[in-house]
Order: C-alpha cells, then sequence, then structure tokens
C-alpha cells in the first residue's frame, strides 16, 4: 500500500484507488472523449463530469475486474449525454459511425505516462515555430484562424504547420519507444 | 481504397473543429466503407487527446510547484504526480481541470533549455586561485560570457573576447562586457592585448574612453576619479572628459594618469601590469598544485570500500590498448581495453584523459556478480549530443539487471536498468534528469554521478556534487555485473543494431568510478 494510502479509512482507501486507477487511463479516456467531442473546453467538462461519476460509484467498482470497461460505459454515457444535449458547438459524427468506431476500438491502453513522458521531449525538438503552433493550439486552445492571426502568416501555413508538427510527435514518440525497447 | 491524404485532412479539420456539413459526411463515408480509415481515426484521436492532455499536465505541474514559486529540484515520475494530482482533485471533489488555464506557456521549467546565444561575447579562458565577489555571478572556466558583470575580489582572469582581444584582470576588479570588442572597467587592472582584426576594442571607465589603435595597453582604474592608462605596444586613441591639454593620442612606452580631474604623463610601466607570461606560470602552478591535490585524494579514493572499478586515465599512450583498474580491491582481468579513443589533456592541464569520437570508441571490462546498489561516478566533458542516446556507461546488455547510463539528445542525464526480461519500454527502471548538458555547456568538464540504492528503492542524479533529481526503484532488481562500456553500448543482438542507430559519446572522461553500494549525498559531494 502507499504512503498515502495510509490513515485512510477503507471506503475512503477504494475511492482514492480508484481514482488513482481513473489517472493511469486518463489519457486514453480524454483520447476517447475527443474522438467524439473535438471542442476541448466541451471535452474538459465531460472529462470532469466522469472523474466527478468515477468518485461517486467508486464502491460499485470491483478492484480486480476491468476498470478500462468500467470506465469506458462512463464516457461513453456522459458523451453521450452532452451530444444529446446539443452541448457540442461543432460537427459531431452520426451514431452509426460511433457505433463503427466502437467496434473497431481496443480497449483502452493505461500508462499514457512513458508517452507523454517522450512526448514533453520530443516538443523540445520541434522547430520553434512549430513548438508555438502546438501550444496555441493545445495549451491555448485557440483554433486555427487564431493562431494565424497571433503568428502573423495564413490559416493555410498553420494547418500544414499544425499537421507536419502533428505527424512529428507521433513519429518521434514510437521512434523512442522503440528505442527504449532495447 | 480511399485517398489516405485526403482523410488525413479530414481529420485534421474535424479535429480543429472546421468541418463543413459536406466534409463531414464525406469523412463519415471513408469511415464506414473502411476499416483501415477507422483504424487511422482512432489512432488520430488517440494522440491528439495526448497533446492536449500533455498540455493540461504542464500546467498542472507549474500549479503545484511551491507556492514561493522556488524551482522544485526534485524530479517525481509522472506516476506519482499523477497521484498528487489525484490526492489533489480528491480533496476539492472536482477534476484538476478546472482550475483556470494559463494563458502563458510554462517558463519555469528546471533547466530550461538555452540556444546559442547571441548575447554572449567573451570566453572565460583562465581563471587563476579566482574568488567570485560574493552576490554576483560566477562562472568555469571555457564558459561562454553574456553582457553583464564580472566582479572578483581577488584572483586573475583571461577573457577571450569573441572579437579576438585578449583581456587579463586582475582583481579586486569589476568589469562589465558590453560586446565583444567594448567593455567598461569600474575597478580594477586590467591589460589588454589587440591583434589587428580587433582594432577599435574599447574599454570605458567612468571619465575616459580607451580606443585600442595598436596592439597592447594597461589601464588601471582604482576609483571614479583615478585612472591610469599604459601603452606598451602601438597606440591607443584617449576620448572622453580630458583636460584640453591632454594628448588624444597615445603612444608605445607612454602613460597618462588622471586623478580627480587632474592629468600627468609619465612613462608606461609594463611590471606594474601582468602580462601573458606571468598568466601562463601562475597557471602553471596552480595546475601543479591542483594535480597534487587530486593525486593524493586520487590514492585516497581507491581503498574505498566496494569500489569495483577505478579509472583515472592518467599517463595514458596513443595505441595503449591497456586502462588499469585502480580500485584497491579490483577483480583479477577487471582491466579496461581501449578501442580507438586517444589520450587527450584533462580537466586541467596535467590530468590526463580519454577522448571519444568516432562511433567504434569505447574502453571495455568486465566484472562478475551482483548487486543491490550500485553508484556510477565520472568527470566528464561533453563535446556534442549527436546521439539519441550518448551512452557514458552500459553493462550486461541484453541481461536482465543491465544498466544504461546515458545523456539524450535534449542534455537530460538518463540512468535505465533493466527490470524485466521482455523488451518492452516498461520492462525498464529509469530516472530522467532535467536538461544539465545545454550548448553551452559542451567543452567543459562536469562531475556526474548517479546512485541506485536497492535498499531503500532510489535513484538520484547528481550534478557537480548536488542532487538534480530523485525517483523510485519501484522494481527491485539484482544488478548485473558483466561486460561493461564506457562510452558506448554493445550491439550484441542484431535488433539492436536496427533501433536508433549509433549510441556512442562525443566528449572526454578523465576519471571513472564505479561502487557496489550506494555512496551518501556527502560521500558524493566529497568526490568532487
Amino acid at each position: 500500500m502507499s504512503e498515502e494510502l495510509k490513515g485512510m479509512n477503507q471506503e475512503e482507501a477504494h475511492t482514492a484507488a480508484v481514482q488513482g486507477l481513473f489517472l493511469q487511463f486518463q489519457p486514453a479516456v480524454r483520447g476517447y472523449v475527443i474522438s467524439m467531442l473535438p471542442d476541448f473546453s466541451l471535452a474538459d467538462d465531460v472529462m470532469q463530469e466522469i472523474f466527478l461519476v468515477v468518485t461517486r460509484k467508486a464502491a460499485s467498482f470491483e478492484i480486480g475486474t476491468s476498470f478500462p470497461a468500467w470506465v469506458k460505459t462512463i464516457a461513453r454515457f456522459k458523451v453521450m449525454e452532452a451530444m444529446r444535449a446539443g452541448r457540442s458547438k461543432c460537427e459531431t459524427l452520426s451514431e452509426e459511425v460511433l457505433q463503427a468506431l466502437d467496434a473497431e476500438r481496443t480497449e483502452f491502453r493505461s500508462g499514457g505516462d512513458e508517452r507523454l513522458h517522450l512526448l514533453a521531449s520530443c516538443m523540445d525538438e520541434l522547430a520553434p515555430q512549430a513548438r508555438r503552433s502546438i501550444d496555441f493550439r493545445y495549451k491555448q486552445d485557440h483554433q486555427p484562424p487564431q493562431i494565424a492571426e497571433l503568428m502573423g502568416c495564413t490559416v493555410q501555413s498553420v494547418n500544414v504547420t499544425l499537421s507536419r508538427a502533428r505527424a512529428f510527435l507521433r513519429e518521434c514518440v514510437l521512434r523512442k519507444m522503440d528505442a527504449s525497447k532495447i | 481504397m480511399f485517398d489516405e491524404a485526403r482523410l488525413e485532412r479530414l481529420i485534421a479539420a474535424y479535429f480543429d473543429q472546421k468541418l463543413t456539413a459536406e466534409e463531414k459526411r464525406e469523412l463519415e463515408e471513408m469511415l464506414l466503407a473502411s476499416s483501415r480509415a477507422r483504424e487511422i481515426f482512432l489512432d488520430r484521436s488517440d494522440w491528439h487527446g495526448l497533446l492536449r492532455e500533455q498540455a493540461l499536465q504542464g500546467q498542472i505541474s507549474l500549479l503545484s510547484e511551491d507556492p514561493a514559486g522556488a524551482i522544485t529540484k526534485k524530479v517525481t515520475p509522472f506516476r506519482k504526480k499523477a497521484w498528487e494530482v489525484g490526492a489533489l482533485a480528491a480533496c476539492i471533489a472536482l477534476g484538476w481541470w478546472v482550475f483556470p488555464r494559463s494563458p502563458e506557456e510554462p517558463s519555469k521549467i528546471a533547466g530550461k533549455k538555452v540556444s546559442s546565444n547571441p548575447d554572449q561575447v567573451a570566453m572565460l579562458a583562465q581563471a587563476i586561485d579566482v574568488k567570485w565577489e560574493t552576490g554576483s555571478g560566477s562562472f568555469g572556466v571555457g564558459a561562454a560570457l553574456p553582457r553583464g558583470w564580472l566582479k572578483i575580489s581577488s584572483g586573475t582572469l583571461r577573457l577571450d573576447f569573441y572579437s579576438g582581444a585578449r583581456v587579463i584582470l586582475e582583481g579586486p576588479a569589476a568589469i562589465e562586457l558590453l560586446s565583444p570588442d567594448l567593455a567598461r572597467l569600474e575597478t580594477g587592472r586590467l591589460t589588454a592585448r589587440v591583434p589587428p582584426p580587433a582594432e577599435g576594442f574599447t574599454v570605458l571607465s567612468s571619465t575616459l574612453k580607451v580606443v585600442d589603435r595598436g596592439t597592447e595597453f594597461g589601464m588601471n582604474v582604482s576609483g571614479a576619479e583615478a585612472c591610469e592608462v599604459h601603452v606598451f605596444d602601438g597606440e591607443v586613441e584617449l576620448q572622453g572628459d580630458l583636460p584640453a591639454t591632454a594628448e588624444k593620442s597615445l603612444q608605445e612606452g607612454k602613460a597618462i594618469a588622471i586623478r580627480s580631474g587632474q592629468w600627468s604623463a609619465f612613462p608606461a610601466d609594463r611590471s606594474s601590469f601582468m602580462d601573458t607570461a606571468t598568466v601562463m606560470s601562475a597557471a602553471a602552478r596552480e595546475t601543479e598544485n591542483r594535480w597534487k591535490a587530486w593525486s593524493a585524494s586520487s590514492r585516497a579514493l581507491r581503498d574505498s570500500s566496494d569500489l569495483k572499478i577505478y579509472f583515472d586515465f592518467e599517463d595514458l599512450e596513443a595505441g595503449d590498448p591497456i586502462l588499469r583498474n585502480l580500485a584497491g580491491a579490483a577483480d583479477h582481468g577487471s582491466d579496461g581495453t581501449v578501442i580507438g579513443c586517444d589520450p587527450l589533456p584533462g580537466r586541467w592541464g596535467r590530468k590526463g584523459a580519454l577522448g571519444f569520437a568516432k562511433t567504434s570508441d569505447r574502453v571495455r571490462f568486465r566484472a562478475t556478480g551482483t548487486t543491490p546498489s550500485m553508484t556510477l561516478a565520472a568527470w566528464v566533458r561533453v563535446d556534442s549530443l549527436p546521439q539519441s542516446h550518448n551512452h557514458l556507461f552500459s553493462m550486461s546488455p541484453e541481461k536482465q539487471g543491465e544498466v544504461h547510463w546515458k545523456i539524450d539528445r535534449s542534455g537530460r542525464l538518463v540512468l535505465g536498468i533493466r527490470a524485466e526480461a521482455k523488451l518492452s519500454y516498461d520492462a525498464w527502471e529509469r530516472l530522467e534528469s532535467p536538461q544539465i548538458v545545454t550548448e553551452q555547456d559542451f567543452g567543459r568538464w562536469v562531475f556526474l554521478a548517479s546512485v541506485i540504492d536497492g535498499e531503500k528503492g532510489l535513484i538520484k542524479h547528481y550534478v557537480d556534487g548536488e542532487e538534480v533529481a530523485s525517483g523510485p526503484l519501484k522494481r527491485r532488481t539484482a544488478l548485473q555485473w558483466g561486460m561493461a562500456n564506457l562510452g558506448n553500448l554493445d550491439a550484441v543482438v542484431p535488433e539492436r543494431q536496427d533501433a536508433g542507430g549509433a549510441r556512442s559519446f562525443n566528449g572526454r572522461i578523465d576519471e571513472f568510478a564505479l561502487f557496489a553500494r550506494a555512496l551518501s549525498p556527502s560521500e558524493i559531494a566529497d568526490l568532487k
């Protein structure tokens, strides 16, 4: 048992352990939510709601059973709820497509931390312009037109910079994961 | 088959929320029609989420820094950090994403990368018996000096300005570096030797502007109103607040003094200023003393308990294949074999080192057995970081318990221990330091040490005797002694050769010690 869990009663400890599990799967859950709700601030809200449900229902989760499956049910429910309430301001995919995607999806992976960690060092390898675009897009939740304005270039070139930077980061992380395997 | 490039564009448009209704239909058709398209879509959304997660993580780690805003040196591995975040979230019963998002990028990153800097104006070429004034910055020999003040209370500095001018500064002194050919001497004594390409090199005092038009001059500022200029060779031009009668151009062999507005001329006095030869012999004396002190402590170190390997890199000849293991209780046959590697000067003149330049360069040695704990320590000069993994040391490749000690391309010190037999990222226990080597540190000597404490379950990194990173060793693994390499990694299996290319180190090592126990922080500080 970790240091932090000492001194809590059993129920609190169980809840904390479930929250700990959630944090391990958080990157995967976020990817799942964002695939259906591309708007970051809405996705952030939904993530928060999912976390609250996970906390509230922690008692009903049995340690040892599949946490990814359990959390996915909650996440899917919360995403659908947000969609039906019309909270998304941008185009969302139809139910039929979402079902097809779901059938294709493998179980959530835990330990996104390795990739996050490598992503941090790959960020350092980005050219300054690309780094700024990525920060504007992902840290500050700006859209390409805003980024173009902030950087004094065309929307088209922001799109190109962003997609190249995304591809670079993906390859960089995969390359590093490959290299660390040895 | 579908158009993959088109799919990528549509996915990007979807995530950037600028998909038109028509494009949405097109994307949906692609996704419904092809399993490959769905696979790509899911992969891209996974990465999109990861990037967002990463961005938010950066912000939470800023929020969780201590309130005083001091940069915390300890690097907690992510899982622990996530847990702290979890505890925080649980406390307030809300996720951390409710924190207001900072509009600014995190700027307080420990060991922030410094790129080559136009603000640098000179190199610190020598420092003899120097005491830096308390409260002012201090620099090591070889450091690139930025614009700004240098203040020493005693000793001698040699500054090589990027213009080519060489300045010897005798303490106590305060000088402000302004550009590659301009400095302000507030107090102290300097000698400037200015080769023709640097002509025009200028030193200011509070009342004078001394412009070099020849090759060598001395200047002594002993207060706001007192300044002497001596010309040893060539000519200098004087500008500024001068009496009308004063010479504006001062020739070789002449000197002037200005005290409280009074001007006087007299012959230049070379002997009252340091010259290069004096500096050289002072430097040689200092080197000799350093070597003697080092030599004594090096002898004492050899008898330390649990010292397995100790190389001092002294008295090496080019082509000499054997590097003796000087550890008092050295295992039979644990001497090193030098492959490639040229003997070069070490961290000061008389000290020897081995240079690692070619991708094949390495020192191989072997030790036997296993150990729960280990300490690695080395004096290292990094000349560049050309590889993704620049190996200082590696041991027992392909075995459980193998150890890698390396600097990554971005200058972080990394220690990896293979805790499980499988070939995957999570088979490794690892600790990465913040960036410890920047471009400005290339060519400078640094003392690196890492400790694996199997008993306490800790890994730590030290730079110049100070802890820079600490993290848990979650899986206690017996560390495997075996075939080891300094400055490289053995490619013993074909897969390893394919992955990541060369892993050689570029730089010099002039002392290396390997202990079969965890040294304490004070022991590490003493090694320095």
